[in-house]
C-alpha cells in the first residue's frame, strides 16, 4: 500500500485503542501531579524588623537579628539623623522552625521577593499618589559551613519603585491604613545558598525634598513597616517535574528519530507539513530536556531565562504548526507547500514571540546581574514593557482570528468536496474517503479536546486555589490540583505531539522498521486505483484527487 | 523603645500598688506579662495570680510567646477603647490601671465583646511575631498542609502562620474555661459563653483575611501563581466586632448544659441558629451611668461629652440626664507641621481656646 499518512491506514478499532491508551497515560500524568507532588510553589512571609544602626551603614557591617538594636515602634522613635539611614529593616531568610534553622535548597529553582509597604494615614506625613520609593538594599548570603553571622555580599542595589496606595474616605483618620500594591523586590534565578539576609534602608534627602517634593521618599507617607514575601518552587514539585521530563525526553526523542527516518525514506522531498511536524517534535525535545538537573549541583542563575525561552520556542512552533496544518488542507489554494505563502500570518506569531522575547530578555536578562532590577520600575522601562506586551497580545489575537478563519474555510471546502464526489465515485472509494475525512475530523477534534481539557484544568486549578484559601483549608483531592494541572498540561503537550508524529508520519508499506502503527492492511481494493500507486502524497491530496482533476 | 519600657515600669508599679483593690480579670495579669518578661527576671513569671493552672503550664512551655500574648491583649484593649469612645461603656478598663475591671463577672454583651477582641488580638500578635521570626517554633508553620505532603519544608513549603496563632490562642486562652473545677460548675454556662465568644473573635480574624497573589509564570504570566493571606488590621477586626456587638444574641443554659438561643426582646423574634462568628451573652448590661463598685461600673461622671450631639457621645445620653459643666480650656496643639519622613515632625505650637463639656 502506498500513500497517505499513518492515520489514513489505521482501522477505527486500532485508533480507538490508541486513544484509550493515551487517555490512560494522560490521566496518569494528572494523577502523578495530584498525588505525589505538593503545590508548585510556596511562600514565606517576613515582617521586617526595624533596627537602629548608628553607623548608618558606613561601616559595611551587616545588621542581623543578633546585633540589632530593635526599634519596637517606628512611629515612636526619634531619629538622631536627618537622612534616616540609621533605621534598617532586616529580614533573615528563611525562618526557623521548632528551633531549627531552615535552609533554602537548590531544589527550589527560583526565589523571588515581593514587598508590602504598610502606610498609615497621617495628617503630617501625607502620602501622595504615585510617590517614588527608593530603597537601599543589601542582600547577603551565608553558606552552610560558615559561622552564624558571617554574611557575604551578594548584591547591593538602589531600588526605585512607585508606591501605589489607596485609602477609603472614611479611613482618613489617624490609625487608618492605606491599601498598597505590592512591589516586586527581587528575583533570583537559582537558589543555591541556604541563607539570605536583607538589609533595607529608606534614605531621605531633606534638601531635595524641599527643593522638589517629587524626589524619592518625600511623599511616601507614614511608613509603619515593611513586609517581605518570598516565593519559591517547592522541592517536591521540582522532583516530580524533573522526573516526568526525564522520562518523557527519550520517548519523544526516539519517536522523533523514527519520524525523521520515515520522511527521509521517502522518494520525494518532505512536505511542508511534515517538516513543520518535525520541527514541532524537535522543539518539544528541547522543551522536555531536563537541563534543570545541573542546577542541583551547579549555580546557574540563567536557568529561569532558558526555561522561558524554551517555552516560548515551543509555543511559537506550535502556533505556526496549527496555521500550516490548516493551510495545507485548503485544497483549492494553489500556493500550498510553500512557507512563503504563510508569511503574512506567520508574521503575527513572530511579532508576538519577539515582543515577549524582548520583554523577557530585558527583565530576566538584567536580573542575572541585578536581581533587584525590574523593567516596571522606571517610566521608560514600563512603557517599553507595556508596548512589547501590548503588541504581543494584539498579534496573538490577530493570529487566532486568522486561524479560525482558515479552519472554517477548510471545513467548508471539505464539506463541498465531499458532497461533490460522493456520487461520482465507486462505493469503495466513497467509504474510504468518508473514513479519511472522519479521521481528520477526529484529529482536529483532538486538538479542540486538548484545548478544552487545558481550559477545564485551568479552572479546576483556580477552584483548587480558592479552596486552599478558604476559611477552613481542606485537604481534599483538588487542593493538590495546581500541580496536577502542570503535570497534566505537560503530559497533554507531549501526547499531542507524539500523536502527531505517529499519525502523520508517511505510511510506507515496504518500510522495514515500521512500527505496529503503520502495519495496517485493511482492505486494499482501493489501491488498484492507478493514480496513487507510485506517488507518495499527503493525505488530503490522495482522497481529493479524483474530485480535483 | 526606651520611653516605652519606662512607661511599662511605671505601669507595673501602679499595678502592684492597686492590686489589692482590684478584682482583676485575668486579662490584666496577661497584660503584665510583657513587663514581667522584659526585664531580667529571676522569679518564675508564670506564677502570676490570675493565670489558671493550665495557663501557667502553657506559659512555662511557651515563655517566648508571653510578650506576644501581652502585647496582643494590649492592642485589643486599645482597639476596644477606640471602638467605644464616647459610649457610656468605653471599655472602661483604665489603661492607667491596666485592668479590665470586675465587669466581666457578668455575662453581658460587653464581656462578650471584650473576650472576642482579646482572643483575636492575641491570635493577631502571635501570627505577626511568627512572621518576624521572633518565635522560633512557628516561623514556618506546619499547619494546613494536605495530609499526603511530607512535613519536610523543602518538599512542600510552609503552612499558614495564622493557623498557628489561632491554635495557640485557643490552647492558651480557652484552657481556663475548660479546666474542670467543681466549684465552678454552677458557672458552666459562663464558660461555654466565653469559649464561644473567644472562638468568634478568632474566627472573624481568620475569615477576614484577604488573599494577595503574585503571578510568576513565563514573562510574569499567571499560569504560575502564588497566593498568601493578609491579616486584617486590629482596627478592621474591631469594626467588625462592633457590629457583632450590636447584633449579639442572648442565650441561656438549658438542662442539658448547652447554650440555647433566646428570643430577642425588641423584636420578639427567636433566632433558630447563631453563626460561629456571632457574639452571645446571657445577662443584661448594668447601668453604666453610675459608679457601682459591686457591678464594676465606673459611671460617666467626669467624662467629656459633646453638646448637641444626638449620638451616644452627646451630653444628653452620656451624662444620663445629670447635666454637664462647661469649662473653657486652652488647648495647645501642633500646627504648621513640616514633613520629615517616618518619625519626626517639626511643628509650631498653636493655642486654641475651646470649650469642654464634662458630665456632672
Amino acid at each position: 500500500m502506498a500513500g497517505g499518512a499513518v492515520i489514513e491506514n489505521l482501522s477505527n478499532r486500532k485508533l480507538f485503542v490508541i486513544f484509550a491508551g493515551l487517555l490512560v497515560i494522560q490521566i496518569m500524568f494528572f494523577l502523578i501531579g495530584a498525588w505525589y507532588a505538593p503545590s508548585p510553589s510556596s511562600y514565606m512571609e517576613f515582617e521586617m524588623i526595624t533596627c537602629r544602626d548608628e553607623t548608618k551603614g558606613l561601616s559595611g557591617e551587616w545588621i542581623h537579628r543578633d546585633n540589632c538594636q530593635q526599634i519596637s515602634e517606628l512611629s515612636e522613635y526619634t531619629p538622631s539623623s536627618f537622612d534616616l539611614r540609621e533605621i534598617v529593616f532586616i529580614a533573615k531568610m528563611p525562618h526557623t522552625r521548632d528551633g531549627i534553622e531552615l535552609e533554602y535548597s537548590p531544589w527550589f529553582q527560583f526565589l523571588l521577593g515581593v514587598l508590602h509597604v504598610d502606610v498609615e494615614y497621617s495628617e503630617h506625613f501625607k502620602y501622595v499618589a504615585h510617590a517614588p520609593l527608593e530603597l537601599e538594599v543589601r542582600m547577603g548570603y551565608r553558606d552552610k559551613e560558615s559561622k552564624k553571622n558571617e554574611w557575604k555580599e551578594l548584591v547591593t542595589s538602589n531600588v526605585t519603585r512607585i508606591l501605589e496606595c489607596t485609602i477609603a474616605e472614611d479611613e482618613k483618620k489617624a490609625g487608618g491604613t492605606y491599601d498598597c500594591d505590592m512591589l516586586d523586590l527581587f528575583e533570583l534565578g537559582s537558589s543555591s545558598y541556604p541563607f539570605y539576609l536583607i538589609n533595607i534602608r529608606i534614605p531621605i534627602n531633606q534638601q531635595a525634598c524641599q527643593f522638589d517634593n517629587k524626589s524619592a521618599n518625600c511623599q511616601i507617607g507614614k511608613l509603619t513597616g515593611l513586609r517581605l514575601i518570598e516565593i519559591h518552587q517547592n522541592g517536591g514539585f521540582t522532583l516530580v517535574w524533573l522526573w516526568t521530563k526525564t522520562f518523557m525526553t527519550p520517548v519523544v526523542a526516539i519517536c522523533l528519530w523514527w519520524y525523521y527516518n520515515r520522511i527521509n525514506q521517502l522518494a520525494r522531498n518532505p512536505l511542508l507539513l511534515e517538516r513543520a511536524i518535525l520541527l514541532l517534535g524537535l522543539s518539544l525535545v528541547i522543551l522536555d530536556f531536563p537541563i534543570e538537573w545541573i542546577s542541583l549541583t551547579y549555580r546557574i542563575p540563567f536557568l529561569l531565562l532558558i526555561s522561558d525561552l524554551r517555552q516560548g520556542l515551543f509555543y511559537t512552533v506550535l502556533f505556526s504548526f496549527w496555521l500550516i496544518f490548516a493551510g495545507e488542507h485548503l485544497i483549492d489554494d494553489n500556493t500550498r507547500n510553500n512557507l512563503k505563502s504563510y508569511r503574512f500570518n506567520l508574521s503575527f506569531i513572530i511579532t508576538a514571540s519577539l515582543g515577549l522575547l524582548i520583554y523577557d530578555l530585558i527583565e530576566r536578562g538584567i536580573q542575572l546581574y541585578d536581581p533587584f532590577y525590574s523593567v516596571w520600575s522606571s517610566p521608560t522601562g514600563s512603557q517599553i514593557a507595556y508596548f512589547a506586551i501590548f503588541i504581543s497580545a494584539i498579534s496573538t489575537v490577530a493570529y487566532f482570528i486568522f486561524l479560525f478563519f482558515k479552519i472554517a474555510r477548510v471545513w467548508s471546502t471539505i464539506k463541498s468536496k465531499r458532497s461533490a464526489q460522493i456520487y461520482q465515485t465507486s462505493e469503495n472509494r466513497r467509504l474510504k474517503v468518508e473514513g479519511v475525512i472522519y479521521r481528520f475530523k477526529f484529529l482536529m477534534l483532538f486538538t479542540l479536546l486538548c484545548s478544552a481539557f487545558t481550559i477545564a484544568a485551568y479552572f479546576m486549578k483556580q477552584y483548587g486555589e480558592a479552596q486552599l484559601h478558604g476559611d477552613e483549608a481542606r485537604d481534599g483531592f483538588l487542593t493538590g490540583s495546581t500541580s496536577a494541572f502542570f503535570t497534566g498540561a505537560f503530559g497533554m503537550c507531549n501526547i499531542y505531539v507524539l500523536l502527531l508524529l505517529a499519525m502523520y508520519a508517511p505510511s510506507h508499506k515496504h518500510y522495514r522498521g515500521a512500527s505496529q502503527l503503520i502495519d495496517e492492511n485493511d482492505d486494499d481494493e482501493i489501491m488498484e486505483d492507478p493514480s496513487n500507486q507510485h506517488t507518495e502524497s499527503n493525505a488530503m491530496t490522495t482522497f481529493l484527487k479524483p474530485s480535483t482533476d | 523603645m526606651i520611653p516605652r519600657r519606662s512607661c511599662w515600669l511605671i505601669l507595673l508599679l501602679n499595678l502592684l500598688n492597686v492590686q489589692s483593690l482590684l478584682d482583676a480579670s485575668w486579662w490584666s495579669t496577661v497584660a503584665q506579662l510583657s513587663t514581667a518578661l522584659a526585664g531580667h527576671n529571676v522569679k518564675p513569671v508564670c506564677e502570676l495570680p490570675g493565670l489558671s493552672p493550665g495557663q501557667a503550664q502553657v506559659c512555662e512551655l511557651f515563655k517566648d510567646h508571653m510578650p506576644a500574648v501581652s502585647i496582643g491583649a494590649q492592642n485589643a484593649i486599645q482597639e476596644c477603647q477606640r471602638q467605644f469612645t464616647g459610649h457610656r461603656w468605653n471599655c472602661s478598663t483604665h489603661y492607667s490601671t491596666g485592668m479590665l475591671g470586675p465587669i466581666h463577672k457578668m455575662a453581658t454583651r460587653e464581656a462578650a465583646f471584650t473576650y472576642a477582641i482579646l482572643s483575636a488580638g492575641v491570635t493577631h500578635e502571635i501570627g505577626r511575631r511568627c512572621k518576624q521570626g521572633l518565635l522560633t517554633s512557628c516561623g514556618c508553620s506546619d499547619e494546613t498542609k494536605p495530609k499526603n505532603v511530607p512535613t519536610d519544608w523543602s518538599w512542600g513549603g510552609c503552612g499558614d502562620n495564622v493557623e498557628y496563632g489561632y491554635k495557640f490562642s485557643r490552647d492558651f486562652i480557652d484552657i481556663r474555661e475548660k479546666e474542670h473545677d467543681p466549684k465552678r460548675n454552677h458557672d458552666n454556662g459562663r464558660s461555654l459563653m466565653n469559649r464561644r465568644n473567644n472562638e468568634a473573635g478568632r474566627k472573624i480574624l481568620k475569615r477576614h483575611r484577604k488573599p494577595k497573589c503574585k503571578c510568576h509564570g513565563v514573562s510574569g504570566a499567571c499560569n504560575m501563581k502564588t497566593c498568601w493571606m493578609q491579616l486584617p488590621s486590629m482596627e478592621q477586626v474591631g469594626k467588625i466586632l462592633r457590629n457583632k456587638y450590636d447584633k449579639a444574641i442572648r442565650v441561656q443554659i438549658n438542662d442539658r448544659g448547652n447554650l440555647q438561643l433566646l428570643a430577642d426582646e425588641a423584636t420578639k423574634e427567636r433566632k433558630t441558629r447563631a453563626l460561629p462568628t456571632d457574639l452571645v451573652f446571657m445577662d443584661d448590661s448594668p447601668d453604666y451611668c453610675r459608679f457601682d463598685r459591686h457591678s464594676g461600673t465606673l459611671g460617666t461622671e467626669g467624662r467629656v461629652c459633646k453638646r448637641g450631639s444626638g449620638g451616644a457621645e452627646g451630653c444628653d445620653s452620656l451624662c444620663c440626664g445629670r447635666g454637664y459643666n462647661t469649662y473653657t480650656q486652652e488647648v495647645k496643639s501642633k500646627c504648621n507641621c513640616k514633613f520629615e519622613w517616618c518619625c519626626k515632625v517639626v511643628c509650631q505650637t498653636c493655642n486654641n481656646v475651646t470649650q469642654v463639656d464634662i458630665c456632672k
